[in-house]
């Protein structure tokens, strides 16, 4: 579902972010995409859905290059940043029809999954707000809604748990396994190690814009934990 | 103790408002447009002066001074008083601080007092030069008029405060607050024009051997509406030292008082505007699907219509081709002669009409900032599945939605009102249009070849940004060029002209669109 191949990204100045980046997620996955600040997390994400331009290596969406194809790529792809900057001017049912024209996602159908993941992340009754007066998790909640009601193939998400509330994180948790289960792939960042832990069935762990480990978590942790893990990853090059 | 936090509070202010645009793209181009107007501005509040002067009404120039820069330092800071004085992004920070209430208040008020500081210097300068030429006055005037500089901007500052805190209190019950803003501002800004325009009808009936009376006339007129410049006429030019001190102490004593008043009110009134309208009882009913290019122009008239600076600002133009539309009903063509004591101004209208109605309209570009706009939504609109040229193509359309009825409208009633020929008729619709068309798409060329995203104030990008510039005085400039080019040839049939100019205008846009479209966002 998503193909990072040799992924380079170098900023102005010459900081390069991310070096050499590989990467498969596929179909049925939920990939935790695990490192420190300033890793090389964000700009990876950004560059898989096509916020972010970049110069060298190949990124692959159901077989199609983002930098190709980026329309045929993003119709099938849902993005969540860690800061979700939504159309304050806008009431969140505003916002979301006009996320479902964008899709092209026929009416009643938008409807009925506005209402059920609304009612799942309970937040249907403030729809009719400007989205101006949500606090950080409602606006979480909204972008969560809008990157459903298109049903994409693939879900990218950049620290999605930060700012929801423990029933919308449960809630979300619930939802990326059900699409799972019909065959999409997530692939999210995060810092809660134990969240990755339980939720993940494959992890990758970035160290200064290089992979240090990527496979299944089973497979990685084996007998210790996701935290000593990754502090043994992390702290590899000190010794 | 208390001096020093507010003078730290003030300085940090103004490095927040001048130090990332003094970073941003395009700084030395922004700072030389700006370095032209405020020359402009100086230029024009001199000849004023000198033309007072000439006319033997030199002491009519002090109240007329502090009147213009009271209204004007009224008029903006009305509009600036959320965000600065109240409801500003760092208030929960700066309330935090072991700081007084009447220190916040006060450094908050600084920031807004030397920014029209600023102003009142560019005008109330080069009139003062002009007084002196003329009057001829006495020492003292020197650090008086220095004096009143100082002291100008803080009644209408503070006035301003208290009346943008009105309109904010009262549009803050409203679900869509901002757009009663812009309502309410847009009625004050009519209410404006409608009086600048009746003081210049009255400068214009002006008789020279009554001008004696006539410059009582205007001191009487100027004192009432605005009293604080009698007592500054009578210390500047009767050299009353009581008056002039009156005038010091008073403006001093308001904003004292001001800052009095508001501190026991100032948490409880910052908590009600932050306060947003929720009634969270929405059920959901049946919705209605669009095609992606009405979502996002959908989008595009929202988000215009929710910012009063945008709004405002970028509206102008329609808003004043409307008010030349609806004024022009009442002009009676064979009569304009006799009206502007211009001698063929009736001829000279119909030939300019075309190009003056367009650049009229031009002033209202919103597709040169519409792009910057997006700022920290960009991730939306790049993350999704749209062609670069859909988001363009949604931007032109929204300010052609805003021209071209303006144009339209006006155009109709110089139809009906004044005579002129079948070609002339036809290029009253046609040329405005396509004007409007071309000044479109220059809007969205030069905003693709400088965009701005990480901006942190949209007072500064749609008012002071290069774009901005570009797009509503090129704009301006633009139309202005063909209207020199129909005057000076005014041999050639102007049909003729106008229509040429019309296609030559209209190629260029369509060279505009090629390169739109090869554009990347």
């Amino acid at each position: 579902m998503l193909e990072i191949r040799n992924f380079t990204k170098t900023y102005k100045g010459g900081k390069r972010a991310v070096s050499g980046l590989n990467l498969h997620v596929e179909a049925g996955d939920i990939y935790g995409f695990i490192g420190h600040n300033g890793a090389g997390k964000s700009t990876t994400i950004k560059a898989v859905v096509g916020v972010l331009e970049f110069e060298e290596g190949e990124i692959l969406i159901d077989g199609r290059d983002i930098r190709k194809s980026p329309v045929e790529c993003k119709q099938i792809l849902a993005y969540i940043p860690d800061n979700p900057d939504l159309y304050e001017h806008l009431t969140g049912i505003q916002y979301l029809n006009f996320i479902g024209d964008i899709y092209g996602v026929p009416a009643a159908e938008r409807k009925e999954l506005i209402q059920k993941y609304g009612d799942m992340l309970e937040i249907t009754s403030s729809l009719g707000d400007l989205i101006s007066s949500y606090s950080h998790g409602m606006k979480q909640k909204t972008a969560i809604i809008s990157a459903l009601i298109h049903k994409p193939k693939l879900m990218v998400l950049d620290e999605p748990f930060v700012g929801l509330d423990p029933k919308a994180t449960h809630t979300l948790k619930e939802v990326m396994h059900e699409m799972c289960e019909n065959g999409s792939a997530i692939f999210f960042s995060t810092h809660v190690l134990d969240v990755a832990e339980k939720l993940c069935n494959k992890i990758a762990i970035i160290k200064n814009g290089n992979l240090m480990v990527a496979g299944s978590t089973a497979e990685l942790t084996q007998d210790e934990s996701l935290e000593s893990l990754f502090l043994e990853v992390i702290d590899h090059d000190k010794e | 103790m208390t001096k020093s936090k507010c003078w730290l509070l003030f300085k940090t202010q103004m490095r927040n408002e001048f130090g990332r645009s003094l970073k941003s793209r395009g700084r030395k181009m922004t700072s030389f447009a700006i370095g032209i107007v405020l020359l402009m501005l100086v230029f024009y509040a001199y000849m004023l002066s000198y033309g007072l002067g000439s006319m033997g009404m030199a002491e009519v120039i002090p109240s007329y001074g502090l009147a213009i820069t009271g209204l004007i330092t009224l008029f903006f800071t009305a509009l600036k008083t959320n965000g600065v004085l109240f409801a500003y992004k760092e208030y929960d920070m700066v309330m935090s601080l072991p700081v007084k209430t009447s220190t916040v208040i006060a450094s908050r008020f600084m920031t807004m007092y030397v920014l029209n500081l600023m102003l009142t210097a560019v005008i109330l300068i080069p009139m003062g030069i002009g007084y002196a030429v003329w009057a001829a006055p006495g020492i003292i005037f020197y650090p008086e008029w220095i004096l009143g500089i100082l002291a100008a901007p803080l009644i209408p500052t503070t006035l301003a405060a208290l009346l943008g805190t009105l309109i904010i209190l009262f549009s803050s019950r409203f679900k869509y607050a901002n757009a009663v803003v812009t309502v309410v501002s847009v009625i004050g800004t009519l209410a404006v024009l409608v009086l600048s325009v009746g003081m210049g009808q009255f400068a214009e009936t002006i008789d020279m051997p009554e001008i004696h009376s006539i410059s009582e006339m205007i001191l009487t007129q100027v004192h009432r509406i605005y009293p604080p410049a009698a007592l500054f006429f009578q210390g500047i030019a009767r050299g009353n030292a009581a008056a002039m001190a009156a005038f010091l102490a008073g403006s001093l004593l308001w904003f004292y008082l001001f800052v009095k008043l508001i501190s026991p009110v100032y948490k409880k009134l910052n908590t009600s505007l932050v306060t947003y309208h929720t009634r969270s009882n929405y059920k959901l009913t049946e919705l209605k699907a669009s095609s992606q290019i009405h979502a996002l122009y959908k989008k595009e008239l929202k988000r215009f219509f929710s910012s009063t600076i945008y709004c405002l600002n970028m509206g102008m133009g329609c808003l004043m081709t409307l008010v030349l539309a609806i004024a022009l009903i009442f002009v009676r063509f064979d009569q304009l002669d006799q009206m502007t004591g211009i001698p063929n101004m009736a001829e000279m209208a119909a030939r300019i009409l075309p190009f003056a109605i367009s650049a009229l309209i031009s002033m209202s570009c919103t597709t040169c900032v519409s792009l910057s706009l997006e700022g920290k939504n960009l991730w939306i609109l790049k993350s999704m599945p749209i062609e670069d040229i859909t988001i363009c193509k949604s931007k032109i359309l929204m300010n052609l939605t805003l021209q071209i009825p303006a144009a339209l409208l006006a155009a109709l009633i110089i139809n009906i009102r004044f005579p002129m020929a079948l070609s002339m008729r036809i290029l009253m619709f046609v040329t405005p249009v396509v004007c409007a068309l071309f000044n479109s798409l220059w809007g969205m060329f030069i905003n693709l070849k400088m965009p701005d995203y990480n901006w942190t104030s949209e007072t500064a990008l749609v008012k002071q940004s290069l774009p901005a510039m570009a797009g509503t005085l090129g704009g301006l400039v633009g139309g202005m060029i063909p209207i020199l080019a129909v005057l000076a040839l005014h041999q050639i049939d102007a049909g003729l002209l106008t229509g040429v100019m019309t296609a030559v205008i209209l190629l260029g846009a369509w060279g505009l669109w090629g390169q739109i479209r090869k554009a990347k966002i």
